[in-house]
């Protein structure tokens, strides 16, 4: 099972688009897949790191790391950020800000198929 | 436009007085003036300036800013012992008057005395350590300021405060400019994070090229886009020229040159930035030339800038770590 | 051994210009040992025309969890006030080494004894032999590493290890804690600053630093004729009156400054006949007076 994560402005799922920020971004949203690829849920949770004073970043990853996700599909990790998610496990993808999460998913699956 | 969130452009030089603000308030002015949403953030806690040249004297809205902590000792606890002075990594704790003194200037407010200290004499207090200012221009936009203690530790912190403050106020199609402090340190640090691309402005002296490279070092620990402007450059043309290589060579867009301009400290003292003061002086009308540039190829289409100038040789920060009981 | 400082506020004012300027002055009749304290973006040795030399590493402490030992209570995370220590999937505590200020507090926390100290580099010190009669030591802060403060205290320690006659230190540009460092138990503090409102506001912030550090200060206005020096040198007469601060050189704009900075010649080596090499005489004299 593969948990992605895609940073959102407004939480509202598939057709949402990526943010351009990651620690920054208002929202997550976290598409769960089964063992064919196929979506299993959608499910949009408040990025904390939003409000932080400071360590966004750190933040963003750690709330994602109590969700269970594998995967952060976003334009850019900060340098705290990815040092974290790979201490963690957390995969990064980098993909474009604007486009819309039911493409970007597209994407992100091409890239796990090239890998396997 | 990037969709969806501010564009937050860092104005940075490494160095000091190489004009930084100088091209971010004409900047500002300039984008307002073509229509663009602008915030105006003043990335400097220690030694804010950029209001000045806005003219700004009154802030619509203080806040205080009291995320900062420092230890007190507990007198009629202590006894002595001097356990604190010896694990205080910061050197903070002086006797003074026959009392062990913890000095306010120095103290960073972390825990370790106060973990140390065997009669739990130690506690650490919040303190207000600066403040974070919002106003409004006569020209009509806003601008985000702070200032800390003069002295005081962590001014980074109030950095990020004032970028969130800046985000709070900015809409979504806004253009955040963040004039930067001089240096490398935390300020600076603060200023890149989150930022979308890093206007550099460099002085063809030899200092100017040891600190743009140390400061585009940041730029590429953040990965960001850096384009860059040579200040002050008929100082010295051959330095000029070396400039503009490592400027090709790391792939920053080299958006051009301004002359050394007498009218540049001129304005300064009417409080206006120099394309306001003096619209026809040799500067201003270099920095026009510049903003143009800046506005067609890098924010029109900010995407394919962005890919086109991301960083060639890429940097991360790497720490250089000693394992205990190991020998270097 | 006597320690002067040599500040300003504002970036760009011309510290030290002042400072390596006024260092060859001083050594041709006293030792002098210049600590360029400016470890965000050094420049002495630029302005000098010298190399660093003698390289040795600026370390701080730095937390290795011993995981074997650890038992999971979270408490080094808790009591971390950088946020340099986070806590995995495992509960596990991991270490973000750039954001560690290297206070131990999480040392001490641990129930278990658990976490080790070890060392981080964060930047470099160095020593040249420019003449004689001066010494240059400088600090320098590695790219990335944010913690300012230690830097500018082994480069202090380090330069006080040379000191003889007089310790000058350049302490590079703001206002923060780093400079508070490096101007403490100065006798006097030499204050650069140029004839701008920004320059004369950053006057104010340093003057105020070093009041209550209880250092006397002078001040010298750099870069005297740019834009309208008159009017704000007013001001600056009114800030410095109100520190009692006196203002004892006003060093002119000029052009074969610039060229001695890129010529990497001070001009009171390359031309010490100068009317801007004089008024560094004059300084310097004014110097001795009180050392």
């Amino acid at each position: 099972m593969i948990k992605i994560a895609f940073p959102t402005e407004k939480c509202e799922g598939l057709e949402d688009v990526v943010y351009t920020r990651f620690g920054r971004s208002p929202c997550f949203t976290i598409i769960t897949l089964d063992n064919e690829n196929q979506i299993k849920e959608v499910k949009n949770i408040r990025n904390p790191g939003y409000e932080a004073a400071s360590g966004a970043g750190v933040r963003s990853v750690q709330t994602l790391v109590d969700e269970g996700v594998n995967i952060i599909a976003a334009p850019a990790l900060g340098p705290n950020a990815a040092v974290i998610a790979q201490e963690m496990g957390i995969k990064h993808i980098s993909i474009p800000a604007g486009v819309k999460i039911r493409e970007a998913l597209e994407t992100v699956l091409n890239e796990i198929r090239k890998e396997a | 436009m990037v969709i969806g969130a501010p564009l937050e452009i860092v104005v940075a030089s490494g160095k000091g007085g190489t004009g930084k603000s100088t091209v971010s308030s004409s900047l500002i002015l300039y984008l307002y003036r073509k229509g663009y949403k602008i915030v105006a953030a003043d990335a400097d806690a220690e030694a804010p300036n950029l209001h000045l040249l806005f003219n700004v004297s009154s802030w619509d809205r203080v806040d205080e800013y009291s995320d900062a902590y420092i230890a007190e000792i507990d007198y009629s606890r202590c006894d002595m012992c001097g356990e604190c002075v010896n694990v205080c990594p910061f050197d903070a704790i002086k006797i003074v008057d026959g009392k062990y003194f913890i000095d306010p200037t120095i103290c960073e407010g972390c825990s370790t005395c106060s973990l140390a200290c065997p009669r739990k004499a130690i506690r650490r207090r919040r303190v207000v350590r600066g403040r974070v200012m919002v106003g409004r221009t006569e020209y009509g936009f806003p601008i985000v300021s702070a200032s800390i203690e003069p002295g005081r530790p962590n001014s980074g912190k109030l950095v990020t405060e004032v970028k969130n403050r800046a985000r709070e106020i900015a809409g979504r199609e806004s253009i955040i400019v963040l004039d930067a402090a001089a240096g490398i340190g935390c300020q600076v640090i603060s200023a890149f994070t989150g930022a979308s691309l890093a206007i550099l402005v460099a002085e063809p002296t030899p200092a100017g090229l040891s600190n743009l490279i140390r400061v585009h070092e940041i730029a590429k620990h953040f990965n960001l886009p850096s384009a860059l402007i040579i200040n002050k450059s008929d100082l010295d043309e051959d330095y000029a020229e070396k400039i503009i290589r490592y400027a090709e060579e790391e792939n920053i867009d080299f958006l051009g040159k301004i002359p050394y301009d007498n009218t540049v400290p001129l304005s300064m003292t009417y409080m206006k930035p120099v394309t306001e003061f003096s619209p026809d002086s040799p500067a201003s009308k270099a920095l026009m030339k510049i903003f143009d540039v800046v506005e067609e190829r890098i924010i029109r289409d900010f995407d394919r800038w962005r890919r086109a100038h991301k960083p060639s040789k890429p940097s991360i920060y790497r720490p250089i770590l000693i394992k205990p009981g190991e020998i270097i | 051994m006597k320690i002067i400082s040599v500040s300003g506020g504002k970036g760009g004012t011309g510290k030290s210009f002042v400072a390596t300027n006024l260092a060859i002055v001083l050594s041709r009749y006293r030792h002098v040992t210049l600590a360029d304290l400016d470890v965000e973006g050094p420049n002495d040795h630029l302005l000098l025309g010298v190399d660093l030399a003698e390289e040795e590493p600026i370390k701080i402490v730095n937390p290795f969890v011993k995981y074997d030992d650890c038992i999971k209570c979270g408490v080094c995370a808790n009591v971390c006030d950088t946020g340099a220590i986070v806590m995995t999937r495992e509960k596990l505590p991991f270490v973000m080494a750039r954001l560690c200020s290297g206070c131990r507090s999480c040392v001490l926390a641990c129930p278990t004894k658990a976490i080790l100290e070890g060392y981080r580099v964060i930047g470099y010190t160095y020593h040249t032999i420019v003449n004689n009669n001066l010494e240059l030591v400088t600090g320098k802060l590695r790219e990335g590493e944010e913690h300012t403060p230690p830097a500018v205290r082994e480069g202090k320690r380090r330069a006080l290890r040379y000191a003889r006659d007089v310790l000058l230190i350049d302490t590079g540009a703001g206002t923060g804690s780093h400079i508070t460092l490096a101007i403490k138990d100065s006798m006097l503090l030499i204050a650069v600053t140029e004839p701008t409102p920004l320059g004369a506001h950053d006057l104010e912030l340093i003057l105020e630093i070093a009041k209550e550090q209880n250092i006397p200060s002078w001040v010298v206005v750099n870069k005297y004729g740019i834009g309208a020096s008159e009017k704000i040198f007013e001001k600056i007469m009114s800030i410095a009156r109100g520190y009692e601060a006196e203002i004892i050189a006003k060093i002119p704009y000029h052009d074969d400054v610039a060229r001695s900075i890129v010529e990497r010649r001070p001009i009171t080596f390359k031309n010490p006949d100068h009317s801007v090499s004089k008024i560094f005489n004059d300084v310097a004299h004014k110097i001795m007076g009180v050392i």
